[in-house]
């Protein structure tokens, strides 16, 4: 007979910096009415803290407080054994002081501008460093969004509405109308550059950081436009030459002065238009290959275009647990030639091309090809 | 020291192998070599073993030893074994068998600093690289040779 244990599977709830503010267990709770029927179910709720700035936890605000849920600010395991409850984090690159938001060890990059000892580049709002190897710009958890219409009941009264109509505002230009502005801001600098055929300076998209793909696609979009306007251009020039030249042999024979003057112009005229089209269509072309070119080699940077972890962060979900436990190390290629790699508890090792390093091959299992796949690798 | 494992290793490289890179890691070669306390000295110990092998064929044999990566060029911060060691990311040095006149292995090899490091400069030949890796980071790595 089949049984099922229930409680010990636990589940993290995190914020936008990684930080575990809530855990829960598959354990459903529930109370009995009559005749002993169970009604209002609710989840076990395991844990939950608030935290300061530098990660450790806020008195009366965190329970339970003598033997709390061992990973917490950013995900890092506590040593409460040392300073008392989470009050002092290890990770692979520090002991990290929570009370005071400095690390035991120097900090091996090394930054000319700040102390040896500083955590989150002294922005613990800003940035994260599950590591202890360097700050890094937070990234909200697949599936996390900001709350626009209410917040869960779990961390306090849901918003009022004026909060919630901000909210929705603040929400509606980060992820709408601001990359459309920036997008149409990339098309109209694409299609002047273009249109001066280069002397209008085509902006990098990299100057608009995080906006930069928004920037980037509206260029794309510009090119575009220009080479259809430089099409129209071209026959529309070619369609001038044609007129002129006939206008001013028809006029010839009857009068050789300025009708054939005026037709030499329109001519003129058409072959500076279509060279125009032409020149610019050709400039709009060579730019959207450009274009399509960088995003490959971005996308191929980034992971193959499927996740964009490093291997030191795939490396603190081996540690966490967070990938399939048949995962036991990532490497990176040490060589010229050598592609970064996983290996297995079983021996074999699987490129990021998807062939084996190490193997006889043998069939990923659905665990590691979901892990895997999501973060870019290609399956055998 | 499990010699004969590292000799297995070594004729599968002699195979072909050390074209696609088969290398050997320190904690696969012995279980008490999983210790990061352990994995220099095995480290050296398994390339002396391995260069007594490789010495009748062209091919030669060099341990890599994997430095914590970084966003940041670092350079080389470490004089002596235990400032290296402290330096340590977390995959286990290996070894590998290559063909120094091969493409990959010459630039590989040729865009390298000579280290000195006290202790076992007299025996070993050490190099450092840094390079771009594919996810954005700096890749550090030490590769060590034998003297002949």
């Amino acid at each position: 007979m089949a049984q099922r244990h229930v409680g010990h599977q636990h589940y993290e709830l995190t914020d936008h910096l990684g930080n575990v503010r809530v855990v829960v267990s598959d354990m459903k709770l529930s109370s009995l009415g009559v005749n002993n029927e169970p009604y209002g179910f609710t989840g076990e709720v395991v844990s939950r803290t608030d935290y300061y700035a530098y990660g450790s936890p806020m008195p009366g605000r965190s329970f339970p407080g003598n033997s709390p849920y061992q990973f917490g600010f950013n995900g890092m395991l506590a040593v409460n054994e040392l300073r008392g409850v989470g009050n002092h984090y290890t990770a692979e690159y520090w002991e990290m002081d929570a009370r005071i938001g400095r690390r035991w060890n120097r900090d091996p990059v090394v930054k000319e501008w700040e102390s040896p000892y500083a955590v989150f580049s002294n922005n613990p709002v800003r940035y994260v460093d599950p590591s202890g190897a360097d700050a890094q710009e937070s990234e909200a958890p697949k599936g996390w969004k900001p709350s626009t219409s209410s917040t869960p009941e779990v961390f306090g009264k849901a918003p009022s509405p004026l909060r919630q109509a901000t909210n929705f505002l603040a929400s509606l230009f980060k992820n709408v109308i601001t990359p459309a502005a920036i997008l149409v801001g990339g098309a109209m600098n694409a299609h002047a550059s273009n249109v001066s055929l280069g002397l209008h300076e085509r902006i990098d998209p990299v100057m608009f950081g995080a906006q930069s793909n928004a920037f980037s696609y509206g260029q794309t979009v510009g090119d575009i436009y220009s080479l259809i306007q430089g099409a129209i251009e071209f026959e529309a020039g070619m369609t001038a030459i044609g007129g002129g030249v006939t206008g001013g042999i028809l006029a010839a024979p009857v009068s050789v002065g300025s009708s054939v003057v005026a037709g030499g112009a329109v001519a003129v005229s058409g072959v500076v238009v279509a060279g125009h089209g032409i020149v610019m269509g050709a400039v709009a072309t060579s730019n959207i290959i450009d274009d399509i070119s960088r995003r490959s080699h971005d996308s191929v940077h980034d992971g193959g275009g499927g996740g964009g972890k490093t291997i030191n962060q795939l490396n603190t979900d081996v540690k966490r647990g967070v990938a399939p436990r048949t995962l036991k190390r990532f490497d990176k290629g040490l060589f010229k030639g050598e592609q970064d790699h996983v290996h297995f508890t079983d021996g074999k090792a699987l490129n990021k091309d998807g062939s084996w390093k190490h193997g006889p091959a043998r069939k990923l299992s659905n665990a590691e090809s979901k892990y895997l796949g999501e973060n870019g690798w290609t399956l055998p | 020291m499990n010699t004969e494992q590292i000799k297995s290793w070594i004729q599968q490289c002699i195979a072909g192998g050390w074209e696609t890179f088969q290398d050997l890691h320190v904690d696969d070669i012995e279980p008490g070599f999983v210790k990061k306390s352990s994995w220099l000295q095995a480290g050296l110990d398994a390339l002396d073993v391995s260069y007594g092998e490789i010495q009748s064929t062209s091919l030669n044999v060099l341990l890599a030893v994997p430095l914590a990566s970084s966003m940041v060029r670092i350079g080389v911060n470490f004089k002596n074994i235990k400032e290296m060691e402290g330096q340590l990311s977390v995959t286990p040095p290996s070894l590998y068998v290559f063909d120094a006149s091969a493409e990959n292995w010459r630039k590989s090899l040729s865009e390298t600093v000579i280290v000195q490091v006290a202790g076992i400069q007299s025996r070993f030949h050490l190099n450092y690289s840094e390079i771009l890796g594919n996810d954005g980071e700096l890749v550090r790595c030490v590769y060590i040779t034998r003297h002949p």
